[in-house]
């Protein structure tokens, strides 16, 4: 398990991606799934940014095990779970010419299950994806 | 620094190419909006899209890029992307964007396509 803290604000979702990337490049993992693993981590994250002010902590924790991965992302902002909200329908988005709101949507297309829990005040957001790693690895 | 550079380049009255550098994500892609914005306004029958050098694009990005499809449609801009990574093209595909939106393998294959709406 790999953990790292970052300050929440836009700027640090580039360290993120690339903190996430460098830890699943050590599994042989296929490029296309650490990308998609990467790109729900980084609408979680952005998320949180574009929703809270604060520049609290966010904490991400990656593992890799048995062709499971998993990343918890860690806040302690006002609870916020991607489970329970609406998920847009495309073509109403470029209807209305809305540029945000398809971020969830894309999460669910891509990540095999997603829990969110809220404890003491800790909102832990974990994101799971089976993953094949590389032929002769 | 930024984390995506963007090379505008106008090849003619009606054709201009954006050429993409980096990472577009909440952060930067208000860069994107903001070229985009002004090359629709630029009156252009096409907008090419270079997307060699895109090595990742979220949902903020792919989101810029709807924005625009009916306003193309009613002006009708052709808005083509090409050179598109693998990977970075397989989300437009998960998302049905691939459907809507022109992508094609390379420049000249981009080139190629007249007027055909977007979708």
């Amino acid at each position: 398990m790999e953990t790292i803290e970052f300050v929440n604000h836009v700027d640090n979702l580039k360290p993120i991606r690339d903190f996430v990337n460098k830890v699943l490049k050590d599994f042989a993992i296929p490029d296309s799934e650490i990308y998609k693993i990467i790109l729900a981590t980084d609408e979680i994250c952005a998320n949180l940014c574009c929703h809270n002010l604060d520049t609290n902590p966010i904490k991400i924790k990656v593992n890799y095990h048995a062709g499971l991965v998993e990343v918890a992302i860690i806040d302690f902002f006002k609870p916020f779970s991607p489970k329970k909200t609406f998920h847009s329908d495309l073509y109403s988005l470029i209807q209305i010419k809305r540029k945000g709101g398809i971020g969830l949507s894309i999460l669910n297309k891509i990540i095999d299950k997603i829990d969110y829990k809220t404890e003491f005040g800790k909102n832990i957001c974990t994101l799971y994806k089976k993953v094949k790693i590389k032929d002769g690895e | 620094m930024s984390l995506i550079e963007i090379t505008v380049i106008v090849e003619s009255k009606d054709l201009i190419i954006l050429k993409l550098k980096g990472d577009i994500d909440a952060s930067s892609s208000i860069r994107l909006d903001k070229e985009l914005e002004a090359a629709v306004l630029g009156a252009y029958n096409r907008i090419l899209i270079d997307c060699t050098h895109l090595d990742y694009i979220s949902s903020a990005g792919l989101g810029v890029f709807m924005s625009y499809i009916h306003e193309l449609e009613e002006k009708k801009i052709t808005l083509i992307l090409f050179g598109i990574a693998e990977k970075v093209f397989e989300i437009f595909s998960i998302l049905g964007l691939s459907e809507i939106m022109n992508i094609v393998k390379d420049k000249q294959e981009a080139l190629n396509l007249k007027y055909i709406g977007n979708n």
